[in-house]
């Protein structure tokens, strides 16, 4: 990889301890990934949870900003392992104490306490064709493909460094060559809601992974959280960082999709029996649920909105939890529309900064957890040990309310 | 520890030359699934078993093996997943794969810049040669190379292991399978 006189100064230590491990982490990226040269990245997106971090990851992040690493382009970070609002899950000390002190780390250097996975809603939102160096699988997924910028599926530590620096190795879907899809999907189910959506995104992750999919047949008022639940399956079923939809994501309205590899390609049809098999698949228990979690990825307002209007005149049964995710800000501007109030009148909580995937289910002793997100009930059983039910949204309220005032 | 591996002998038709991801020697029995790998939420990093109920591998433990696998899926953080595994010395000993990504790729990164471990990795090794090591086989993985070594003994190690005492949990050479936290 060719460095810039600046960056073989950085590299020497002429920039600091920091800035030199940084960019030796850079360096050792771009050499494994046969890059040419590093880009500028406008903006940065950081893990934070401490079931991301470990005790490995807290010793790397408490040592770069202890030597004074600042992150250089804005930088907003993922959701972590305790809600703000603090009351859900009461953590185990050491726990708790860990992950403060991840937070305090990224705080040190700069970090905008956005604490989600859905940063766009509130303002960390790539234009198209910009280099950005995101973390957090489910975003990458969201801005190359909606939003048409440009990031690879960045480790944890590698989006730090990537930030000190504002730099990233120009590799894999940094270039356009790369960006080409390999495999066809053809849509003809009328998918309706995120759960239909995130339904066809594992089935293109699961049959088709780590390959960039092209699909043709969703309807092109797909809307961002459909489009988000697409691209949060998939990343979590398959490892796709990029996929195509004809008339839908950004390079393919801009007629800038590559579809020359296609002509040979295979292709998969996705119906209505492929949902809902997906959907059975990722059912593990048919046992009445003890917590509905909805929220995965973090929710706009505009789905609070929905929630809300489906929870007018009930009220949470005595027996289950309903506990809804999203940001700060999202819930922030939820409590000045007024819909934050009337779904917590219901006796649904609203959390912010955490949810079901990273958050310690077992120790709120949830047994039955009970979704309409596709990602979260791939990803919970296996962290949690609880089983998943996955339903419409609809449904995932009927079982958590009955009728009557909240 | 150093395992009493002299008496296996590598043999000259089963060396597979792939691209070195990753320094070190690690020598130990392979697992090997078709299945794509999830590392994060998948690998418990204190037993070294898989967790991820979705998976062939579920309930297997795979510290101290080779593992080779096609590709890793999951979320971003599987790269700090493998670094705590290695850490803890419950990772495999080293990784074959079709093609790394940046995620996988930095936990072995990091476990050098950071903590001065080596976890061999080797990937775009051809698909046919892929096919040709199965689980139980025993392999020698030099990182620095780029070179995945069948060695003799192999194949009917898996269920009778070559002569001499092996280390439980299968052997690794270099710094690979040992635990620094307990």
């Amino acid at each position: 990889m060719r460095l810039t006189d600046e960056e073989k100064r950085t590299l020497d230590g002429g920039r600091g301890e920091a800035r030199r491990v940084a960019m030796e982490i850079l360096a050792g990226m771009g050499k494994i990934f046969e890059a040419g040269r590093l880009v500028p990245v406008r903006s940065a997106h950081v893990l934070a949870s401490l079931l991301n971090f470990h005790g490995a990851g807290l010793e790397v992040i408490e040592r770069l900003a202890a030597l004074g690493a600042r992150y250089a382009v804005p930088t907003t970070v993922d959701p972590v392992s305790v809600s703000l609002e603090g009351d859900d899950i009461p953590l185990p000390p050491g726990l708790a104490e860990r992950q403060r002190r991840i937070c305090a780390a990224h705080a040190a250097m700069g970090v905008v306490p956005s604490w989600t996975c859905t940063p766009y809603w509130g303002g960390n939102l790539p234009g198209y064709g910009d280099h950005v160096a995101w973390s957090e699988s489910s975003a990458v997924a969201f801005v190359n493909s909606v939003l048409g910028a440009r990031t690879n599926r960045l480790s944890t530590g590698l989006e730090i460094a990537a930030s000190i620096m504002g730099r990233i190795p120009e590799c894999g879907l940094h270039l356009t060559e790369n960006r080409r899809p390999r495999v066809r999907f053809r849509v003809e189910a009328d998918p309706a809601d995120e759960l239909d959506f995130g339904a066809i995104g594992y089935l293109v992750g699961r049959l088709a992974p780590g390959r960039t999919p092209y699909l043709v047949g969703l309807p092109p008022h797909a809307t961002w959280e459909q489009l988000t639940s697409l691209g949060a399956a998939a990343a979590s079923a398959g490892g796709i960082a990029l996929f195509h939809a004809e008339g839908v994501t950004a390079e393919s309205r801009r007629g800038a999709v590559d579809l020359r590899g296609l002509r040979r390609a295979e292709e998969h049809l996705i119906d209505r029996a492929a949902i809902r098999r997906a959907v059975a698949e990722l059912t593990t228990a048919s046992r009445t649920p003890d917590l509905v979690a909805l929220g995965c990825p973090h929710w706009s307002v505009r789905q609070l909105s929905r929630l809300a209007a489906l929870l007018r005149g009930r009220r949470v049964r005595d027996s289950v939890r309903l506990w809804v995710y999203t940001s700060p800000y999202v819930k922030r501007a939820a409590l000045e529309k007024g819909v934050a109030q009337a779904i917590e009148a219901s006796g649904a909580r609203i959390l912010t900064g955490t949810c079901m995937v990273i958050s310690f289910l077992r120790h709120a002793g949830v047994r039955v957890m009970m979704t309409d997100s596709v990602r979260a009930a791939r990803l919970v059983p296996s962290e949690h040990g609880c089983e998943a039910v996955l339903a419409p949204l609809a449904e995932c309220v009927s079982r958590a309310t009955e009728a009557g005032a909240g | 520890m150093k395992p009493h591996l002299e008496h296996i002998e590598p043999q000259a038709d089963r060396v597979f030359r792939g691209r070195p991801v990753s320094d070190g020697i690690a020598r130990a029995q392979a697992v090997v699934t078709r299945q794509p790998f999830m590392f994060s939420h998948g690998l418990d990093p204190a037993s070294g078993i898989v967790i991820d109920r979705s998976h062939e591998l579920y309930g297997r433990l795979v510290r101290g093996s080779v593992l080779v696998f096609p590709r890793g899926v999951g979320s971003t953080s599987a790269g700090m997943w493998l670094l705590e595994a290695v850490l803890q010395g419950n990772a495999p000993a080293a990784l074959v794969m079709e093609e790394i990504d940046p995620v996988l790729a930095m936990g072995a990164l990091f476990a050098r810049l950071f903590f001065q471990r080596s976890l061999p990795v080797v990937d775009k090794i051809r698909p046919a040669a892929l096919l040709a090591i199965r689980t139980g086989d025993w392999v020698e993985v030099d990182g620095g190379a780029g070179m995945v070594r069948l060695l003799r003994g192999g194949r009917e190690g898996a269920a009778r292991p070559p002569r001499g005492r092996l280390p439980e949990g299968g052997a690794s050479g270099g710094e690979g399978g040992g635990c620094r936290r307990c």
